[in-house]
C-alpha cells in the first residue's frame, strides 16, 4: 500500500521532470533502481531499468513527436517484475503496451488538459493576477500529472501483487526465454532508431571503428567514450579555425550593419 | 542611456523559474508559451512601470513557443533582454522580440535535440548500462553517475543561457550562427554518436543461433563459428534490417520492438534462436 503511493509520487515526480528540469532521473536506467529501491529489490530493478532503457534508447522528444513512454512503464514493470519474484522478462513484456498508454496519456495530457490550463493562465495574464497565473502555470500542470499518472500507477502497483502471481503461474518457461531472446535484440531497434537521429552522412567509417574497437580490441564503453571523445577533440581542433578565424570578425561586421539601429541592444 | 534596472538576483528568478517551470503548461496549441511568459514575469514587473504595458508584454510572451529544453535558456535570456530593451526605448519595434525568437527557437531545438537528446543522452546511459552489467546487475554506481552527469549538463548551461542570453541580446544567436561553428559541433556530435552506436552494436545485441551441425566425429557450432569470424556479427546485420525498415519502410518502432519480442519467442519454441 504504501509502497504503491510511493511509486504514484514517483511516477509523478518523474514525469514532470521529462519536461521540466530535464535531468533525466526520469529514464529507466535511473527509475528502474529507484523503483527497486522502494520495494527493497535494487538488483531487479536495475536488471528492468537497463532492459527498458535498451530498447528506449533512442526515444528522443523532438518538436511534437512524442515517443512512447518510458517513465511510466518503467515503474509499473519494475513493480510488476518484483511482483512476479524477480523475472524482468515480465517486465520487458509489460513495458511495450505500458508506455503506449503513458503515450497516450501525455496526448491526453498535452492536448486537453494543459491546453485548458493554457487558456485560464492567458486569462490571468491578461488581468496580470499574479496568483492565478501562478496557479494555471504551475499549479494545474502539477496537480493535472498527479491524477493523471499518480493515480494509475497506484491502482496498478497495488494490485499488482495478485494479478501478476496468477500470470506467472500460467506461463511456460519457454515463453519467458522466448520473452529473454528476445529481449536480447530489442536493442537492435534502439540503436537503428538512433543511427536514424543522428545525421550521419558519411560517417559509417566510425561506426565500423567503434565495432571494431569494442568487438576486436575489447574495450569496455568507458573506453570508447574516451576514444570517441579524443577524436572529436582533434577533428574540433584541426577544423574550428577554419570556422571560426574566417568568420566571426566579419560575423559581427554583418550582424552591426545588418541590424536597423533600433533594433540594436548596446 | 539609463541605468539597467535588472539585476543578478532578477535573472536569478528568471533562471530558477525556469529551471523549474518552464516545460509546465505544455500545451498543444502554443507548446512552451506559458513557460515563456512564465519566465519572464519577474523581468516585466520591474522594467514596465504601467500595468497596461506589462499585459501587453506578457501577451507578446505569450507566443507559441517550441525549443530544446536547455536551449530554451538562450531564449529567455534574449527575450529578457529585448523587453528591458523595449520598455526604455521608445523607437523599439516590439515585433522584434518575437521575430528573433520565431527565428531561432528552430535552430537552437535542432542543436539542442541532437546535441543533448540524440547523442549526450544515450552515451551517458550507455555507459551507465555497460557498468550495471557488468556488475552483474548489484552496482548502482552507473545509474548514479548518468544522474549526475545529466543533471549538471542540465543546469548548468541554462545558467549561462540565462544570463549570456541576457548579455548579449540577439548578437549572440547571430553569432553563433555566422560563425557556422555550430554546425561543426552538430558533425562532430554525429561522429561521437557514431563511434558510440558501433560500440554498443557490440554490446548491447545478442543474437544467439544453436546450430550445430555434426559431420562424423566433428561438431561445428554456427554461433561459435561466426562469432569467431566476427564477434556478434547477428547483431549488426539485425540493427541493419532494424535501420532499412524503420528509416526506408517506415515501420513504427513500437511495431518493430514486439515484432522483435515474438520473433524471440517463435524462436525459441522452433528452437532456431537461444
Amino acid at each position: 500500500m504504501v509502497q504503491a503511493i510511493l511509486c504514484a509520487l514517483l511516477v509523478w515526480v518523474a514525469e514532470n521532470d521529462m519536461l521540466q528540469l530535464l535531468s533525466f532521473f526520469s529514464r529507466p536506467i535511473v527509475l528502474g533502481p529507484l523503483t527497486g529501491l522502494i520495494f527493497g529489490d535494487v538488483q531487479t530493478g536495475l536488471m528492468v531499468g537497463v532492459a527498458i532503457e535498451t530498447m528506449f534508447l533512442a526515444t528522443v522528444h523532438v518538436g511534437t513527436a512524442f515517443p512512447p513512454d518510458a517513465t511510466f512503464s518503467t515503474v509499473i514493470a519494475t513493480a510488476f517484475a518484483i511482483a512476479a519474484g524477480s523475472e524482468p522478462s515480465v517486465a520487458i513484456a509489460a513495458a511495450l503496451p505500458l508506455s503506449v498508454i503513458g503515450q497516450l496519456a501525455f496526448y491526453l495530457r498535452m492536448s486537453v488538459l494543459d491546453q485548458w490550463g493554457s487558456v485560464m493562465y492567458e486569462k490571468a495574464c491578461a488581468e496580470e493576477n499574479e496568483k492565478m497565473m501562478n496557479f494555471w502555470h504551475v499549479g494545474w500542470s502539477l496537480l493535472i500529472s498527479l491524477v493523471l499518472y499518480g493515480v494509475p500507477t497506484f491502482l496498478a502497483v497495488y494490485v499488482s501483487g495478485d494479478i501478476v502471481q496468477l500470470i506467472i503461474d500460467k506461463i511456460p518457461t519457454t515463453l519467458i526465454s522466448g520473452i529473454n531472446a528476445g529481449a536480447g535484440m530489442l536493442a537492435a531497434v534502439g540503436l537503428a532508431m538512433l543511427l536514424k537521429a543522428v545525421n550521419g552522412k558519411g560517417l559509417w567509417p566510425f561506426l565500423l571503428i567503434g565495432y571494431f574497437v569494442a568487438a576486436y580490441v575489447g574495450v569496455n564503453m568507458i573506453g570508447v567514450a574516451i576514444l570517441a571523445a579524443a577524436i572529436v577533440a582533434v577533428m574540433f581542433y584541426s577544423q574550428k579555425d577554419n570556422y571560426l578565424k574566417k568568420n566571426t570578425v566579419e560575423a559581427v561586421q554583418t550582424v552591426s550593419d545588418e541590424t536597423p539601429e533600433f533594433f540594436k541592444i548596446d | 542611456m539609463s541605468e539597467s534596472r535588472i539585476t543578478k538576483k532578477d535573472l536569478r528568478k528568471v533562471y530558477l523559474r525556469h529551471l523549474g517551470t518552464m516545460g509546465l503548461g505544455y500545451n498543444a496549441a502554443k507548446q512552451e508559451n506559458t513557460g515563456m511568459s512564465y519566465c519572464l514575469y519577474p523581468i516585466i514587473k520591474k522594467v514596465y512601470d504601467n500595468k497596461e504595458d506589462r499585459i501587453a508584454a506578457l501577451e507578446r510572451e505569450n507566443e507559441y513557443y517550441l525549443s530544446q529544453m536547455t536551449c530554451t535558456s538562450l531564449n529567455v535570456g534574449i527575450a529578457a533582454a529585448m523587453e528591458e530593451k523595449n520598455a526604455t526605448d521608445p523607437d523599439f519595434d516590439e515585433n522584434s522580440i518575437n521575430a528573433v525568437k520565431a527565428a531561432t527557437m528552430s535552430p537552437l531545438a535542432a542543436i539542442g535535440d541532437s546535441l543533448v537528446q540524440g547523442t549526450l543522452r544515450p552515451l551517458f546511459a550507455g555507459i551507465a548500462i555497460s557498468m550495471v552489467t557488468a556488475s552483474n546487475y548489484t552496482s548502482v554506481v552507473g545509474p548514479a553517475i548518468f544522474f549526475i552527469v545529466m543533471f549538471l549538463l542540465s543546469v548548468i548551461p541554462r545558467y549561462f543561457g540565462v544570463f549570456q542570453g541576457y548579455k548579449q541580446g540577439s548578437r549572440a544567436v547571430e553569432m553563433i550562427q555566422k560563425t557556422g561553428i555550430m554546425d561543426l559541433v552538430t558533425k562532430l556530435a554525429g561522429v561521437a554518436g557514431y563511434l558510440l552506436i558501433g560500440a554498443f552494436a557490440y554490446s548491447m545485441v545478442s543474437v544467439n543461433v544453436p546450430f550445430e551441425f555434426t559431420s562424423g566425429e566433428t561438431v561445428i557450432n554456427l554461433q561459435e563459428t561466426l562469432n569467431s569470424l566476427v564477434p556478434n556479427c547477428l547483431s549488426l546485420v539485425l540493427i541493419f534490417i532494424c535501420y532499412k525498415l524503420l528509416a526506408k519502410k517506415k515501420v513504427s518502432a513500437i511495431v518493430l520492438l514486439l515484432a522483435l519480442l515474438v520473433l524471440g519467442v517463435i524462436g525459441v519454441y522452433a528452437g532456431f534462436l537461444a
